[in-house]
């Protein structure tokens, strides 16, 4: 029914090496910009390989700290994908459910995790985790950027590949005057430092504009190099415009375009 | 000949009544509307032209909007006065926290005739008849396309008092979606309408203040029918004249919003939630503001212009009575929307707009800069121009 194609075309060939093993992707987002819609789109591009290519069939955890389950629904359904574990994502609401802030804080969290991994290895044993949100367990908990780090290699050790979305806006990652911003920024930089690739996505730098929703930087992370991890040949560093109309859809285009 | 069929489908609707998506379910709960984007159930602010702002010509249930206003005035406080009455008006249940009964005291009577939209009397002229047959349904639409900028006036002409008065039609009409209100006058509260007030109790100082909210938010949730809608109304959140020491606390904080946010989630056709933030206090560049603002489903931003009512006339030296309410009191900035920026959206949230409170209405409009002074045909076309930039552009 959409228009335009599930994953614009431009985002393709960086939708690669996020899937390769051991990969770690960083999506960073801003309050005037939310990146739900890349996630979905790399869950996507993990569910929806070529057929061409012989791989495994990809099992997705999806973790959301922020977000009801509604808006992945309504999402993914734009995109044809169902999520269930039928159509092979695992949805944990911890909104709901406040994973995390109670009891055991980030023991909970791994093994609730672990034990869902476990599940979705019946299926699959190329299991890709998304974290959306997870920085959100250091601001409201007594949880510590290590512990936090800790359980995501953990975790990490268990999947596959695995993509982790935190807020980047500028009072949280530049100040750093109070225990919360320096504590989110050390986890932000600390992910930033492991990950192979980093999309960012910010509000357009000029001000506001009606037919762009703003930037998307797709960035090597250092990981690539360290890992010799060859990523798609055409990757390259790059610099986008998006919108995401009212109805989901999105486009994605270069600057001037 | 089929395009004759359609036209007797298009013409029957709307010579009924209004209401945009008849049969369904939350259409008959008062005060609760389908966005004609998506279908999903609104309310109102209680201040149309918010409405207009939030894209679904109406404040999405399960939803919070969060209203962060610069410098020490109150009209935030006026915004919430409004959503609070406006669930009065309707019979939503209205829960206040941190403040007593004096708060609600104040909130702003309905203006009698004010705000009918379906109840028209069927003596239309005929020329309004075709422009409500072709375009009462696009007239939304294109609100959420164009922002807040100009082609609001028809229906802001249906909610004025003055063409209901001229219609004869008492306001008494259920249907009516966003009232008018005066805030010189007094809402009279009824027994069956009274307010909900939930107290910050004092705590121990390493215990979270906000427990003992959200039980009793979750209590009268878990009681209600499925049918009743929930206004939950957080007045200065974070004040040190309302909370204790400990509310700012990250976690107690966060958590409380975070719970919040759960609830809305789960009750999403029954809770809508609006809080004002004083961001002197907790200015926007602090972490702990933007996780605020990370929690909340919109976001916006009163900044009123440092100056009082004698700085008015310079702008307006010929102005009449009626110019100078229009001059703007401050800025207004959007910083997310509900459901639209969570989708990923934006674009749309920069741009400039100014608000201007005058005793009947809350108006958000964008921002153009007054003509020169003393150019006096500029200022001539300022007063003309307006409406017929609306007419064109519709």
């Amino acid at each position: 029914m959409p228009s335009q194609p599930a994953i614009p075309p431009l985002l393709w060939s960086h939708l690669q090496p996020a899937s390769s093993k051991g990969s770690l992707g960083l999506v960073t987002s801003v309050l005037g910009a939310s990146a739900n819609w890349i996630l979905l789109r790399q869950i996507y591009a993990a569910l929806k390989v070529p057929s061409d290519q012989p791989v495994e069939a990809t099992a997705v955890i999806l973790v959301s700290w922020l977000r009801g389950l509604e808006v992945w629904k309504d999402g993914a359904r734009r995109l044809g994908l169902n999520l269930s574990p039928n159509g092979g994502i695992t949805c944990i609401d911890a909104l709901q459910s406040g994973l995390g802030l109670q009891g055991d804080g980030i023991g909970e969290v791994e093994e609730v995790l672990l034990k869902a991994v476990d599940e979705a290895k019946a299926t699959s044993t190329r299991i890709l985790l998304v974290l959306d949100g997870i920085d959100f367990l250091l601001a409201a908990t007594e949880i510590t950027v290590e512990d936090l780090l800790d359980c995501i290699l953990e975790l990490r050790e268990h999947v596959h590949s695995s993509i982790i979305s935190a807020s980047a806006d500028y009072p949280l990652i530049q100040r750093q005057h109070s225990p919360l911003e320096v504590d989110h920024a050390a986890f932000v930089m600390s992910i930033a430092h492991e990950a192979d690739v980093i999309w960012g996505v910010r509000e357009l730098d000029t001000g506001s504009a009606r037919d762009v929703s703003g930037v998307l930087r797709i960035t090597r992370g250092p990981a690539i190099e360290r890992n010799e991890r060859v990523p798609g040949e055409d990757f390259e560093e790059k610099e986008l415009l998006y919108f995401v109309g009212g109805d989901g859809g999105v486009r994605v285009f270069e600057r001037g375009s | 000949m089929s395009f004759r069929k359609r036209n007797v489908g298009l013409s029957s609707p709307s010579s009924q009544s209004q209401a945009p998506v008849s049969g369904t379910q939350s259409s008959l709960i008062p005060g609760v509307r389908p966005s004609p984007l998506d279908g999903r159930p609104t309310t109102s602010t209680g201040t149309s032209s918010l409405d207009d702002l939030l894209g679904h010509s109406g404040f999405a249930l399960g939803n919070s909007l969060l209203v962060e206003e610069n410098g020490t005035t109150e009209f935030g406080a006026t915004l919430l006065r409004y959503f609070a009455a406006e669930g009065v008006v309707q019979g939503h249940s209205v829960h206040i926290v941190g403040v007593g009964e004096p708060w609600g005291r104040e909130l702003p009577a309905v203006v009698k005739t004010a705000g009918v939209e379906s109840a028209k009397p069927e003596a239309q002229t005929a020329a309004e008849k075709d422009r409500m047959k072709i375009a009462w349904r696009y007239e939304r639409l294109g609100d959420f396309g164009t922002g807040p900028s100009s082609a609001r006036a028809p229906p802001a002409v249906n909610r004025t008092p003055t063409s209901a008065i001229s219609s004869g039609i008492e306001s008494t009409a259920p249907t009516a979606f966003c009232h008018t209100f005066d805030l010189t006058k007094r809402l009279a509260l009824l027994d069956g309408n009274r307010l909900n007030y939930i107290p910050v109790r004092p705590v121990p100082p390493d215990v979270s203040p906000f427990q003992s909210i959200l039980h009793a938010l979750r209590e009268h949730l878990a009681s209600s029918s499925s049918s009743t809608v929930h206004r939950f109304i957080i007045p200065n959140l974070l004040s040190p004249a309302l909370y204790p020491m400990q509310a700012s606390n990250p976690q107690h904080l966060l958590q409380f919003l975070h719970s919040l946010r759960a609830f809305l989630r789960r009750y999403s056709t029954q809770l809508a939630i609006m809080m004002t933030l004083p961001v002197m206090l907790y200015p926007r560049s602090a972490g702990l503001t933007r996780w605020i603002e990370l929690l909340s489903d919109g976001v916006m931003e009163l900044s009123p212009f440092p100056r009082s009512s004698e700085a008015g006339p310079p702008m307006t030296a010929s102005g009449s009575a009626t110019a100078q309410e229009e001059i703007p009191q401050g800025i207004v900035k959007m910083h997310r929307l509900p459901v639209f920026s969570e989708k990923g959206g934006g674009g749309t949230l920069g741009d400039d707009l100014v608000f201007t409170v005058s005793r009947r209405k809350f108006v958000i409009k964008p921002f153009n800069l007054p003509p020169v002074e003393g150019d006096a045909e500029a200022q001539r076309g300022e007063g003309e121009g307006k409406p017929t930039a609306v007419d064109i552009d519709f």
